[in-house]
């Protein structure tokens, strides 16, 4: 579904991703981990054309979309849930969601199906988007973005700086999502829980990929995570 | 006591056409991040394409097509010109919009000649009306009254529409807007005419106020400005506020100082809330 081909990405002159190659297929759940630093937010910049690739390719269903703008990538059904959430807190919680609703419309994804899967959201709907907890702004910026029906979405760092009991249920949303058959880019910087809900993992270090395999073996085989992650 | 109501509304309505003026400025500078000082310019043209049409046409008809004009204008700057400078230093931006406000007051000059000209208000609503408690110019309070619908129908389009919402989105978060799919250069050419037509619908309104000038785009755009520091950057509720107190500020006073009043205030206000009244963190910050 996904095929990211040597892709070079810098921030200035400051070279960030050297070569990198990764794939992503249609229904996988795939997490990208890494200290901090390593350069995973730099890789869903440049798949979603905020930060493009300098050199290298990143195909998606067959298509180059390397140097498309970030709503041509975001129309051709890819979604990005950015770490910090970044909610728009001038906009209530219903209006952020209706911001997420591409053109067009269509696909399984909209207000109604929203509130029934996050009935929190419905209880906050008038609420603005500035006064909501950590939880609960990662529950609506995962929501904005299945509002545009995505086929891959990308999720970068969803359980960073909330409480143990909200991380578990941001897990319980991407397994659901997983379920739904959806394709999933999950980046995180620890988590083992990362690991037991993907497919197959990739770790970064410092701008390359020292790590490609099956997410449960990284699980399991704790002498190399350790290595790798320092966990 | 009746002379004082008189110049209360009159600041009242010039207050409420400054707002509309103001509303253009700020939405564009809210959503861009960019000074257009070419907008006192664009007030300027709806009132001098009011001026042309109507002799032709009539108000009613003038009134649209002139705001179409300057809209359309507002999209042609932003689309040759201005897009060039966004997300670089606001003094390009100030810089590029200066330029071509002087341009396009000089195309004023060729087309319609240095000296000004009047507009007549148009006949139904010439004369004045009992109040009650004094006689006031009928035309003014039709401009009160279309200067208040205009405002509420922005505030409409901006609070109730999902184009709101994205545009309102796009002022706080531009990149997270672009990639949940969202046109980012194509809502910033719409807002920029968006602010434009707003200058030229309060210029064709305030036209037959005053006699139209080729300077009057340039007067005009000193109290948007101040205005918008003093209600707030990017604020709606700030412009029209900002509006009142500069129309009142204004008009209560007639003499010799009042043209410092509103700027006096204006620096008391920033004393005492620096954002200005309903401002937030904004670019002239950075």
């Amino acid at each position: 579904m996904l095929t990211v081909e040597k892709v070079n990405t810098f921030y200035g002159e400051a070279h960030i991703l050297f070569d990198m190659s990764l794939q992503i297929n249609e229904g996988e759940t795939v997490c990208l981990l890494g200290r901090n630093g390593a350069g995973k937010t730099t890789l869903v910049r440049s798949i979603m054309g905020l930060t493009p690739a300098k050199s290298g390719s990143i195909i998606f269903k067959g298509e180059d979309i390397t140097h498309e703008p970030p709503y041509e990538i975001a129309k051709r059904g890819i979604g990005f849930v950015a770490d910090s959430r970044r909610i728009f807190p001038n906009l209530s919680v219903r209006r952020n969601l209706e911001v997420g609703r591409k053109e067009g419309g269509g696909g399984h994804w909209d207000l109604e199906a929203i509130y029934g899967h996050f009935p929190q959201l419905k209880g906050l709907e008038r609420h603005s988007g500035e006064y909501l907890s950590g939880g609960e702004q990662q529950m609506l910026a995962i929501a904005r973005t299945l509002m545009g029906n995505p086929e891959l979405i990308l999720l970068d760092e969803p359980s960073e700086g909330l409480a143990p009991f909200m991380v578990m249920e941001v897990m319980k949303i991407i397994k659901e999502l997983k379920e739904s058959g959806m394709s999933i880019l999950l980046v995180e910087q620890y988590s083992t829980l990362a690991l037991e809900v993907s497919d197959r993992s990739y770790v970064l270090d410092r701008g390359h990929i020292v790590y490609a395999g099956g997410a449960k073996e990284l699980y399991e085989n704790r002498d190399l995570r350790e290595k790798l992650l320092g966990i | 006591m009746e002379l004082f109501l008189c110049y209360l509304t009159n600041g009242i309505v010039n207050g409420l056409i400054y707002a509309v003026v103001a509303l253009g400025f700020t939405l564009i500078l809210g959503v861009m991040q960019v000074i257009n000082f070419s907008h006192g310019l664009l007030f300027a043209f709806g009132a001098y394409f009011s001026f042309s049409l109507m002799k032709y046409v009539g108000f009613w008809i003038a009134l649209p097509i002139s705001c179409f004009f300057v809209g359309v204008m507002g999209i042609l700057i932003e689309r040759l010109a201005v897009r060039r400078v966004y997300g670089k230093n606001p003094l390009f931006g100030l810089l590029l919009t200066f330029g071509i406000a002087m341009a396009l007051e000089e195309v004023i000059r060729m087309v319609w000649g240095k000296p000004g000209h009047s507009v007549t208000a148009p006949d139904f609503i010439a004369g004045v009306v009992n109040l009650g408690i004094m006689y006031y110019s009928k035309y003014r309070l039709f401009l009160a009254g279309l200067s208040a619908l205009v405002i509420l129908l922005v505030w409409i389009f901006l609070e109730r529409t999902p184009y709101g919402a994205i545009i309102k989105a796009g002022a706080h978060d531009s990149e997270m807007v672009m990639a949940l799919g969202k046109n980012l250069p194509k809502m910033r050419t719409l807002v920029f005419g968006l602010g434009a037509a707003l200058a030229g619908v309060a210029g064709v309104i305030a036209a037959p106020i005053h006699s139209i000038r080729p300077v009057m785009g340039t007067y005009v755009l000193m109290p948007a400005f101040v205005i918008v520091v003093l209600g707030g950057i990017g604020s709606f509720w700030g412009s029209i506020i900002g509006g009142l107190i500069f129309g009142i500020s204004t008009s209560l006073y007639p003499g010799r100082f009042t043209d410092i009043i509103p700027y006096v205030l204006m620096a008391l206000i920033l004393l005492w809330r620096p954002r200005g009244l309903m401002g937030e963190k904004s670019i002239l910050e950075v």
